[in-house]
């Protein structure tokens, strides 16, 4: 589980050995236990110019957007080593 | 001498949290870690999974191989630190060298213990806590058929796992009534228990190892342990799990406040300015049963270790304690366990507790068990798909949250959804 440059949060399937310690943290309960021992969780569908879900909300309620004060002190190279 | 700004001794969980935090804030200043082990860092967590070959070295690696040169940090790896001297902030090293520094921290992790039973020093003996540890292991399998496991905590039942599962003959014994009683109750234990069972694990509970025995005709080697019941059972191997202890030898020598393990206040400063430590090595505030010292958890690590490394960068920040928490998934099972999980267990402080158990074990081996104390999540013990959502539960322990507003909504398939309208809110606008 890990940041990368564009914000979103990833889950690398090559490393992730399912031990779910990410399930019993998310606050949100965002993250599934998925096949293969591998845990699940949005990835803002990174091929994708628009995510699907956003793509096809019919009342413009769902809408991708990003927070630019939140993350605003971490510095770019220390979020692309995390 | 070499010169940093920021000396990390340990090259671990804390270790790299802290030094994230600091890069985060200071770009500029010079930032050294140092550590004994000659890895780059890794998560020691994971050394079973290498055992049983579900993960290469590579994939245990806990950063990037370009972390350290990505955050401009220099990495003194495999090389030990011997003696800190907090008046002229100096830290010797085994090799001769002298390092200064301004702000140090200390995240020297925990190490295995090993009880002084006759025999603990024989070949095939091991700890299994470390990468060297599960190299020796590893070395030693082609001759091992048959192993027993001295202690059945996580550590212990990893090890018993990954054995197992390679084939070998297993024997895992715990002084305790039953296994894994740190973080299971009775009825999480006992169904642990019977998965290891089924796979043809012998289980021996409430019974101590008396002594470590030498192979017959092979002098040296391990062949064996005594019960203190009297039975003799052989082994190939032995794996020592009976607890690990803070690493707090280096603090210790230097005159720092040491209980169990380092003490710090709760920004992560240990008794001299300047020193910090944070992770394994350090005491920790347990908010949930208000308790003092270890606690070995993978998350408090980061966190503190993040902790601290903000202090050092001069932001300051503090900490209100930790919440005790695993997850657990042997032979596939998922076992999480969060705060108190069973009120009889020593440490544990009287109040009026409240228990709600869904118990199913029949079925999948599914099984909830929600602890409340004054209406507000003490703890839980979650089994099988009742493990699913667990971090809302997690979320609202930490709060401290009211529960009578939707104490119906707790049991079964958690969703965010079903919480009162305004909790629900409140979530989504972040803290």
């Amino acid at each position: 589980m890990h940041r990368e440059p564009d914000g979103a949060i990833r889950v690398d399937e090559s490393k992730c050995i399912g031990c779910w310690t990410c399930i019993l943290a998310c606050q949100f309960g965002a993250i599934k236990r998925g096949d293969n021992h591998v845990a699940l969780k949005c990835d803002l569908c990174p091929g994708l110019e628009v995510p699907a879900c956003v793509a096809a909300c019919p009342n413009d309620a769902l809408v991708l957007a990003e927070d630019l004060d939140a993350d605003a002190e971490i510095l770019p190279e220390v979020r692309k080593a995390q | 001498m070499t010169h940093y700004h920021y000396l990390i001794v340990g090259n671990s969980v804390a270790g790299v949290g802290a030094a994230e935090a600091i890069r985060e804030l200071d770009r500029e200043r010079s930032v050294g870690i140092i550590s004994d082990e000659p890895y780059h860092t890794h998560s020691r967590a994971l050394i079973a999974f290498y055992l049983m070959g579900r993960l290469t070295k590579d994939g245990m690696n806990y950063r990037p191989r370009d972390f350290y040169q990505r955050l401009n940090i220099d990495a003194l790896l495999g090389r030990r630190a011997v003696q800190i001297s907090p008046d002229a902030k100096q830290l010797a090293l085994e090799d001769g060298e002298e390092i200064s520094y301004d702000q140090l921290l200390l995240a020297t992790g925990g190490k295995a213990i090993v009880p002084p039973l006759p025999g603990a020093k024989l070949e095939g003996v091991f700890t299994f806590q470390s990468m060297a540890d599960v190299e020796a292991v590893e070395e030693a399998l082609s001759g091992c058929r048959q192993a027993v496991v001295i202690g059945g905590g996580l550590i212990g039942m990893q090890a018993a796992e990954a054995l197992c599962e390679l084939g070998r003959k297993v024997t895992v014994v715990e002084l305790l009534p039953r296994i894994l009683a740190p973080v299971l109750d009775q009825t999480a234990s006992t169904y642990t228990a019977s998965l290891f069972e089924q796979r043809g694990v012998r289980m021996i509970t409430g019974i101590g190892v008396a002594e470590i025995l030498e192979k017959p005709g092979e002098p040296g080697k391990v062949g064996g342990v005594k019960l203190s019941t009297g039975e003799e059972i052989p082994a190939d191997m032995v794996i020592m799990s009976v607890g690990v202890a803070p690493r707090a030898d280096l603090a210790k020598a230097a005159g720092l406040n040491v209980g169990r393990g380092i003490i710090t206040d709760r920004s992560g400063t240990t008794s001299a300015p300047g020193i910090y430590a944070a992770g394994d090595c350090a005491e920790g505030y347990n908010r949930i049963t208000g308790a003092t010292g270890p606690m070995p958890i993978l998350p408090r690590a980061y966190t503190g270790g993040r902790l601290a490394g903000q202090n050092m960068a001069g932001r300051q920040a503090t900490s209100a304690g930790d919440i005790a928490m695993n997850a657990s998934h042997f032979f596939g099972f998922p076992t999480m366990s969060a705060g108190i999980h069973d009120t009889t267990a020593p440490g544990v402080p009287a109040a009026n507790y409240e228990i709600i158990t869904d118990t199913r074990l029949h079925d999948d081996g599914y099984y909830q068990k929600i602890i409340l104390r004054d209406d507000k999540i003490a703890g839980f013990v979650l089994m099988g798909s009742a493990v699913d959502r667990a971090g809302i539960m997690t979320g609202l322990m930490k709060e401290e949250l009211p529960t009578a507003g939707f104490r119906d909504k707790l049991m079964g398939h958690k969703a965010l959804i079903s919480l009162p309208d305004e909790l629900r809110r409140q979530r989504l606008k972040g803290r």
